[in-house]
């Protein structure tokens, strides 16, 4: 056992992904938070800060690969692993380059998703 | 008496005197070659001197008492009378005149004659007339007016039918009663024969007389002798013995005593040492028989003849010749104007561009795509003008290297780069570069098609597809995602069956999942926008690991891996994996009978070679190359047909074009196939 449940937050502007991945994260023994607009990664600052965060690259109305940018600019919070994803297979370079530690073309595999959230605990 | 015997005395003292002059006059008259006649007022000879035979045939006793007139050819009669006319009105005169007279032969003599009107004189009462025979002198005049007529008419004419046809008008009757000048072709065969006769009627007959000559063999005479030896002929007279020898040939025997041929010559025309043809002369007048003379006349004739004949020849070849190059010149300005009109109304623009650069000609399309007018441009730097500046050097030491080495990367082939209008703004642009076949210096000619419209189209297209790939994921992504979570929660209930359900499912997804990928990726390769990541990985581990997942995937098959490489390979592993993926996916699709497939890693010395064996349905022959190109699939009506979009093997050829490599196959119809790939690797010396 983990030593204290890990805080994932999951950002995709598609409810059913959303719905899915928490329950699966939950399953696995993850706390999650989701949400569908981007801008709520820019507060979350002022709550307690997740252990990692799952990112769409695009997200409707915000470019996933900004905030990642934005997170990894701030000193509070560009140690927190963000993990990437994008039914864009050809977006990952420009999604690591903005700073995603990691990259997931969608659809996938959700063994493959676990073992990569596995690499950050 | 005395004086009257005086008288007597001196009388007879003159007409001694008188005797003797007389007898000396007679014999100067008698003796003299001309002929001195006196003729009556009436016209009737009263006195013809002695050598009127020699001349006339005719004794003085018999022309006593007759008229002149008898002496002049029936058709001169009136002229010869016309030019009397002034001297029987005017006595005292003298008047000299040329004439034609008949012999008694009814040959003509051509006589000078001298006559004075001495009617009013009481002691004569006679035209006193002196006669010259000038025949001699009027044949030779004759024969140099023939010759000067007929020089005429072979310099005045390049055409030599009409001119042989003038000719032969113009022998006869003067020089020959009639006249055959034969043309040989270059077969030695007569190509056409040119006729006259005095008599328009029997020009046929002369005609049919060389018909029946021309197959006799062995001739001994005429024209065909001519033409086969080149030696003149010359018969003064045409005797008994020279008929004979027609004899055998009524119809032509009765040809030649039709024409009462009675002397005869001939020559050949000779040019550049070459019998060209022949000339002949006849005479069916008793008292005209060619001489030696006229043979060197006929001779001189005939050299002139041939001469015109072979100048004529030479003037047709060489007019020949012009035709055909006007021909030529013809046609080229056709294809001229045909070419012009294409470059005219050509929808691409088409730039000519000499060796060292300049512009040499801009069409009305170029005109409009560019911004610049032809007289513009003519004569200008054309890479100052429509190259954008950044490529301008490229252009110019490609040019160099095209002009040093004769090679040019782009030649004769469609290439897209960026061009420049005259406001100075960019826009894409395919070009075809031709040289332009010519001696000399080189010229270009490119072509250039505006392809601003296709790129945004092309763009639109890729986004479309790159929108529509995305779109079609996201619900994928969603029900994978449900399907694997329910497969974690009836994993905790044990049922079999439906965690079955869910796996076919889920690997149904994952084939949607690589349609939508695949579609994409053909969209990309065709615009040239696949995007490829390059790195270094070690061949042997990577398709291991490949071999496993792919094992782990396939129940029906075993995937055999066999040999190493030792190698890296740099390039896009992703993409790679991809093919090798296709390669075994396709190997267990097309064997389904079959229960494993063979994957080989090997080398060369600068190759890694992966091939993937299958033991299947195998590819006939004819499908070998086509399974390479885009959305080609073997639908055969004898087999059940395998689905798929025909895209695998196109892009997996893509892929390993890409990093320099080499796809191929080695199959025949019904005994499976081996795919291979062969790649650089960057192990040079290992």
């Amino acid at each position: 056992m983990q030593s204290r449940q890990k805080k994932i937050l999951v950002v995709d502007d598609e409810p059913d992904i959303l719905e899915f991945l928490r329950e699966l994260l939950e399953l696995e023994g993850y706390i999650v938070a989701t949400s569908d607009k981007g801008e709520y990664v820019q507060q979350i600052h002022d709550r307690s800060f997740p252990d990692l965060i799952l990112l769409d690259v695009l997200l409707s109305g915000k470019d996933g690969r900004e905030i990642v940018k934005h997170l990894k600019s701030q000193e509070k919070t560009k140690h927190i692993p963000v993990i990437m994803f994008s039914a864009h297979p050809s977006a990952e370079p420009t999604a690591r380059a903005a700073g995603a530690d990691d990259f997931l073309a969608k659809p996938f595999e959700m063994d493959e998703l676990l073992t990569k959230i596995a690499n950050y605990f | 008496m005395a004086t009257s015997a005086r008288k007597i005395g001196a009388h007879s003292k003159t007409t001694a005197a008188f005797n003797h002059n007389e007898k000396l006059f007679r014999v100067l008259i008698e003796n003299s070659s001309d002929v001195l006649a006196l003729v009556s007022k009436e016209g009737t000879f009263t006195y013809v001197s002695p050598s009127v035979q020699k001349i006339l045939g005719y004794t003085p006793e018999e022309l006593l008492g007759r008229s002149i007139r008898d002496l002049f050819p029936p058709n001169h009669i009136a002229e010869a009378l016309e030019q009397f006319q002034a001297v029987s009105e005017t006595p005292g005169l003298t008047v000299t005149v040329e004439h034609p007279y008949l012999h008694k032969d009814d040959s003509m003599r051509w006589i000078e004659s001298t006559t004075t009107n001495y009617l009013n004189e009481p002691s004569i009462q006679a035209y006193v007339a002196n006669f010259r025979d000038i025949t001699g002198r009027k044949h030779a005049e004759e024969k140099q007016y023939v010759l000067n007529e007929a020089s005429n008419l072979l310099v005045s004419s390049l055409d030599h039918q009409i001119t042989l046809k003038e000719i032969v008008e113009l022998i006869v009757p003067t020089l020959a009663d009639y006249c055959r000048i034969a043309i040989l072709d270059d077969d030695q065969k007569i190509k056409e024969i040119s006729v006259n006769h005095i008599d328009p009627e029997k020009i046929a007959l002369v005609r049919a007389l060389y018909e029946q000559y021309k197959d006799r063999e062995s001739t001994t005479h005429g024209l065909q002798k001519i033409l086969e030896t080149g030696s003149p002929e010359l018969i003064s007279t045409v005797s008994g013995s020279v008929l004979a020898t027609v004899q055998d040939n009524p119809e032509l025997l009765s040809i030649v005593n039709a024409l009462a041929l009675k002397s005869y010559m001939g020559v050949p025309l000779i040019a550049r040492d070459k019998t060209i043809g022949a000339i002949t002369f006849s005479s069916v007048q008793l008292h005209r028989h060619y001489t030696y003379d006229d043979l060197l006349f006929a001779q001189e004739l005939a050299r002139r003849i041939a001469l015109a004949l072979d100048n004529t020849r030479l003037y047709q070849q060489t007019l020949g010749e012009i035709r055909e190059r006007e021909k030529v010149q013809e046609a080229l300005n056709e294809s001229e104007a045909r070419k012009g009109a294409v470059f005219d109304t050509a929808l691409d623009s088409i730039i000519t561009m000499d060796h060292t650069g300049k512009i040499v000609d801009f069409n009305p399309a170029a005109e409009s795509t560019f911004g610049y007018a032809r007289c513009e441009v003519i004569g200008q730097d054309m890479a100052e003008l429509i190259i954008p500046p950044s490529l301008r050097e490229r252009h110019r030491s490609g040019l160099v290297h095209y002009l040093t080495s004769g090679e040019g990367t782009m030649m004769d082939r469609r290439t897209e780069i960026v061009a420049m209008r005259k406001d100075g703004s960019e826009f894409p642009i395919e070009l075809a570069i031709t040289r332009v076949p010519k001696a000399g210096n080189p010229l270009f000619t490119g072509t250039i098609r505006d392809i601003t419209e296709r790129k945004e189209l092309e763009r639109r297209k890729d986004e479309f597809i790159s929108m529509a790939s995305h779109e079609l994921k996201t619900p994928v992504t969603s029900l994978k995602g449900f399907t694997n979570l329910f497969q974690r929660r009836l994993a905790d209930q044990a049922d079999e069956k439906a965690l079955h359900y869910l796996a076919r499912m889920n690997s149904q997804l994952n084939k949607l999942t690589k349609l939508i990928s695949d579609l994409l990726d053909v969209s990309r390769v065709q615009t040239g926008k696949l995007t490829y990541s390059e790195e270094s990985f070690d061949l042997d581990t990577f398709v291991k690991e490949m071999i496993e997942n792919l094992q782990a995937a396939t129940d029906t098959h075993r995937l055999h891996l066999e040999g190493t490489a030792e190698v890296m390979i740099y390039g896009d592993r992703d993409r790679i994996g991809q093919v090798l993926v296709n390669l075994v996916t396709n190997a267990i699709k097309y064997s389904p009978q079959a229960d494993r497939v063979i994957i080989r890693v090997a080398k060369d010395a600068t190759n890694a070679i992966v091939s993937v064996q299958d033991f299947g349905i195998g590819i006939a022959n004819d499908h070998q190359q086509k399974i390479f190109e885009r959305f080609y699939q073997v639908t055969d009506p004898e087999e059940r047909t395998y689905p798929g979009l025909g895209i695998g093997l196109y892009l997996s050829s893509e892929i390993i074009k890409r990093h320099h490599g080499r796809l191929w196959v080695e199959s025949r119809k019904g005994e499976g196939a081996t795919f291979y790939f062969a790649l650089p690797h960057t192990n040079t010396g290992a």
